[in-house]
C-alpha cells in the first residue's frame, strides 16, 4: 500500500486544482451544453482528460479527491468523463472521441445498482455529447452502446443535486449504435474503478465540509466565548475528524488494490463505496450541525457538498446496498477481507 | 497477494510465521482464563520463547538489541503476530512503555540495567499512573516522593495497576515539587516491587477476572539514581509514554481482536436461518469497512513511528478509530448473532462485549481522546 502520494502526483493534484478553481462555480441554472463544452475544452487543453488513460489510476483517484476538495463541487461529468474513456480504451475497435468531447456513461448499469423499474441514472444525461450504455450481459460482460441524448429514452432523474443534472435511462434495451463489448473482467474491473472515484470525490467534500465546520468554530463567539472553547463541540469535531480519516484511508487504500489487481480489489471499491456514503451523509449533517443557524441557511453553502455526498451515495451502486454486498460476501468467503496480512505459505522458510 | 511487499521481508515474514505457527498454543485462551494462575505463567514463558526465537524487540532500534526492522518488516511482523493470535506476553509493558522511556530519558546505567533483561524475559513491570484522585486528570496525582539523603520516600496510593502482583518494578508517577502548577511538579522513579512498605490489592473486574490492582506506597524508599531524566520534569515524560501506550502495538492488538470476533460472527451467520443472515449483512459489512480503515490508520502510525521517536498527532486518531470500532464490534456482534452468542460457554460474544468497555476508557478515554484531537490536531480552545 501507499502511505503518502510522492512529489510527483502532489504537483499534479495541485495543478489540477489550480485550474478547476480558475473555472469558477457554475450557476445550476446556467448549467448546459455550451457550459460543459467550455469546461470540457479547457480540461482538454493540460490533459486533464486524457489522464484517464495516461495517468495512473491512483493519480485519477487523486484528482477525484481534489475535485471534491475545491469548495463548491465540480459541475462536470469528470468522473463519468474520465470513466468513459477507459470504457472505449478496453473496447477492441472503438468509436474515435473528439479531443474535448463531453462523454458521460449510464452508470447504474454499469455499477449494478438496483435503480427499480428504470434502468437507472445517467450523470449529465441530457446535455453531454455522447452518452455510453452498457448493457450488462448473463455473463458478466457489456455491450456497450454510444449514442447522443436525443438517441436514447431518457427521462427526468435525480434532482439531489442540481450541479449534476441527471437523466434516468428508462429501460436498458436502447437501439443505438454498439461500440463494443467488453468482457466480464473488464466490467467488474470498470464498476470497481467507478465506485473508487466517487468515495474519493466523497473524500475531498468531506474535508471541506470539515475545514469549514472547525474555521466556524474558531470564529464565531457564543455566551462570551469561542463556540471551539465548549467542550460539546469539540468532541463533535473530533468524532468528525476520525471519520473523515477513515472514509479518505479506505478511498484512497481502494484505489490502490484495483489500481494492482488485488483479488479483493472489487471488494474494497464496494466496501469504500459504502462507507464513503454512508459516512459521508453523517458528516455533512454534523457539519451543518455544528454551523448551527448559519449552517441551515443557502449563503454558507454547505449544501452543495452535502447534495453531492447524496447524490454520489445513491448513485453508481447505492452505499448500503454496496456494503451490503459486501457483508454477505465476507459470510461467504468465511471471513474478512485480510487487508494488510502479508500472504505467507507456513513451513515453506 | 494484497499488498506488495518486498521478496526479502516476504521471506522474513515465512520464517517468522514458521515459528509463530510452532510455538504458539493453539486454543490457549480456553484454556487460561485471563488473570489465572496458568494465564500469567503462559505470558510470561511467551516472553522467554520469543526471546529464544531471536524475535525480541522486533519494534526496537538496533542499538538498544532491537531487531532493526525495516518498515515493510514491522507491517509484516505486526500483522502476523496478530493473524497468529499469539499472547501479547507478560513483560509487553516493560517493552512497549518502559523501554522507550529508558531509551528516550533514561541513563546509560539505567538502559544497561534494564534493557537486556525486558528483552529476555526476565524482568516485568508494571505502571504506576492512576490513583483514585487522579484518573483522567492524572496530573492531580498526590503520590508524594520527598527526597531524604540518597533515597526518595515515597507515599500515596495508585489504582488500576496491571500485573503488580507479578511485576519486578514499578514505573512510578510522583509529585516531587508539592508548590509547584501541577503539571510541573511531577518525576518519574523506578521501585523495585519488593521493596518494604509496598501493599497490593486486586481488583476484580466487570468480567469476573481481572489484572487490576490498587498499590499502597508507605514510607517506601528508593535510590535517587532510580530517577529517570530530571527533577520535577516527569510530566513531558508521561505524556510520550501515554502516547506510547496508545500507539501502533495497541492498535494491532485490538484489530486482531476485531478480526477474530468478526470471523467467529460470518462463521456463525454462515450456519444461521438465512434471513438473519440477510439481515445482518449490511451492518457486517460496516463494521467490515471501520475495520480495514482503521487498519490502514494503525499502518501509518506505524511508519511513521518507525521514523520519529516520539508518536504523533496520529496517535489519538487511531485510538479512536480502533477502541471504538471494539467496543462496536462485540456489542453488534452479541445481537447480530441472536440466541447463538447467549449460549456460548466460553465466555465468548457476551464476555467480549464487557472485556471491551475497558479499550474506551483505559489509558486515557475516549473523551480524552477526543479532546486531544480538538485541542491539537483542530486547534479548537
Amino acid at each position: 500500500m501507499r502511505i503518502n502520494p510522492d512529489s510527483e502526483e502532489t504537483a499534479a493534484t495541485t495543478a489540477f486544482g489550480d485550474l478547476v478553481a480558475s473555472l469558477g462555480t457554475t450557476d445550476p441554472d446556467h448549467l448546459d451544453a455550451a457550459r460543459l463544452r467550455t469546461v470540457s475544452a479547457a480540461l482538454a487543453r493540460d490533459g486533464w482528460l486524457e489522464v484517464a488513460t495516461d495517468g495512473t489510476f491512483t493519480l485519477l483517484c487523486a484528482l477525484a479527491e481534489r475535485a471534491g476538495a475545491g469548495g463548491r463541487p465540480f459541475a462536470h461529468p469528470l468522473l463519468e468523463g474520465w470513466l468513459a474513456r477507459r470504457i472505449l480504451a478496453a473496447l477492441p475497435d472503438p468509436p474515435a472521441v473528439a479531443a474535448g468531447e463531453v462523454l458521460t456513461v449510464a452508470v447504474d448499469l454499469l455499477c449494478g445498482n438496483d435503480t427499480g423499474a428504470s434502468a437507472g441514472a445517467v450523470p449529465f444525461g441530457g446535455i453531454a455529447d455522447t452518452v455510453l450504455v452498457p448493457v450488462v450481459l448473463q455473463d458478466g460482460s457489456a455491450r456497450v452502446h454510444h449514442a447522443a441524448p436525443g438517441a436514447l429514452p431518457l427521462a427526468a432523474g435525480l434532482a439531489v443535486d442540481r450541479t449534476v443534472p441527471t437523466r434516468h435511462l428508462e429501460r436498458s434495451a436502447v437501439d443505438a449504435p454498439v461500440a463494443g463489448v467488453l468482457p466480464a473482467a473488464e466490467v467488474r474491473r470498470l464498476a470497481a474503478e467507478y465506485l473508487c472515484l466517487q468515495a474519493c470525490e466523497i473524500a475531498g467534500i468531506v474535508r471541506v465540509l470539515l475545514d469549514s465546520t472547525v474555521a466556524h468554530l474558531r470564529s464565531r463567539r457564543q455566551f462570551g466565548s469561542l463556540l471551539a472553547s465548549f467542550q460539546a463541540l469539540q468532541h463533535r469535531a473530533a468524532d468528525l475528524l476520525v471519520d473523515v480519516e477513515s472514509v479518505r484511508s479506505l478511498a484512497s487504500h481502494a484505489g490502490w488494490a484495483v489500481e494492482v489487481g488485488a483479488p479483493s480489489g472489487a471488494d474494497y471499491a464496494l466496501t469504500a463505496k459504502g462507507f464513503a456514503g454512508e459516512r459521508g451523509i453523517e458528516i455533512a449533517n454534523g457539519a451543518i450541525q455544528l454551523h448551527g443557524g448559519i449552517g441551515f441557511t443557502w449563503e454558507a453553502g454547505l449544501h452543495w457538498g452535502a447534495n453531492r455526498i447524496a447524490y454520489r451515495a445513491v448513485t453508481g451502486r447505492h452505499a448500503s446496498d454496496a456494503l451490503h454486498e459486501a457483508g454477505l460476501r465476507a459470510v461467504a468467503r468465511g471471513g474478512l477481507l485480510p487487508g494488510i496480512s502479508p500472504v505467507v505459505a507456513v513451513g515453506t522458510s | 497477494m494484497e499488498f506488495s511487499y518486498p521478496a526479502e521481508d516476504l521471506e522474513f515474514g515465512r520464517k517468522y510465521a514458521d515459528w509463530l505457527a510452532e510455538t504458539v498454543e493453539p486454543g490457549w485462551h480456553a484454556r487460561h482464563p485471563t488473570g489465572s494462575a496458568s494465564w500469567y505463567e503462559l505470558q510470561a514463558e511467551w516472553d522467554r520463547k520469543v526471546y529464544a526465537g531471536g524475535w525480541a524487540g522486533a519494534f526496537w532500534p538496533k542499538e538498544h538489541g532491537g531487531l532493526g526492522l525495516t518498515p515493510s518488516q514491522r507491517i509484516i511482523f505486526a500483522a502476523l503476530t496478530a493473524a497468529a493470535d499469539a499472547p501479547e506476553g507478560l513483560g509487553k509493558i516493560g517493552k512497549r512503555l518502559v523501554a522507550p522511556l529508558l531509551m528516550n530519558y533514561g541513563t546509560e546505567t539505567q538502559q544497561r540495567r534494564h534493557l537486556p533483561r525486558i528483552t529476555r524475559g526476565e524482568e516485568f513491570w508494571c505502571q504506576g499512573f492512576s490513583e483514585p484522585d487522579a484518573g483522567s486528570d492524572l496530573a492531580s496525582l498526590r503520590t508524594r516522593a520527598v527526597l531524604d539523603g540518597d533515597h526518595f520516600v515515597v507515599d500515596g496510593q495508585k489504582v488500576w495497576t496491571s500485573f503488580a502482583k507479578q511485576a519486578d518494578w514499578c514505573f512510578l508517577l510522583v509529585r516531587t515539587d508539592p508548590d509547584a502548577r501541577k503539571h510541573d511538579g511531577i518525576s518519574i522513579l523506578l521501585v523495585p516491587m519488593d521493596t518494604e512498605g509496598i501493599d497490593i490489592r486486586p481488583i476484580k473486574q466487570i468480567t469476573g477476572s481481572g489484572t487490576f490492582n490498587e498499590v499502597f506506597f508507605d514510607d517506601v524508599r528508593v535510590p535517587k539514581e532510580n530517577l529517570v531524566g530530571e527533577l520535577n520534569q516527569g510530566w513531558r515524560m508521561a505524556v510520550s509514554i501515554l502516547a506510547h501506550e496508545r500507539g501502533f502495538e495497541m492498535a494491532f492488538g485490538l484489530l486482531a481482536s476485531v478480526n477474530a470476533r468478526l470471523d467467529t460472527l460470518v462463521r456463525d451467520l454462515a450456519e444461521a436461518p438465512r434471513d438473519r443472515t440477510v439481515a445482518a449483512a449490511t451492518e457486517l459489512g460496516r463494521l467490515q469497512a471501520r475495520y480495514l480503515a482503521a487498519q490502514i490508520g494503525a499502518v501509518r502510525l506505524l511508519a511513521g513511528e518507525a521514523e520519529s521517536a516520539e508518536p504523533d498527532e496520529l496517535t489519538s486518531i487511531v485510538r479512536m478509530q480502533v477502541a471504538e470500532l471494539w467496543a462496536a464490534t462485540t456489542t453488534a456482534s452479541m445481537l447480530l448473532a441472536g440466541p447463538t452468542a447467549m449460549v456460548t460457554d466460553d465466555g465468548g460474544y457476551t464476555g467480549d462485549w464487557l472485556a471491551a468497555r475497558g479499550s474506551t476508557i483505559a489509558g486515557g478515554t475516549s473523551e480524552i481522546q477526543r479532546n486531544i484531537i480538538a485541542r491539537r490536531v483542530l486547534a479548537l480552545r
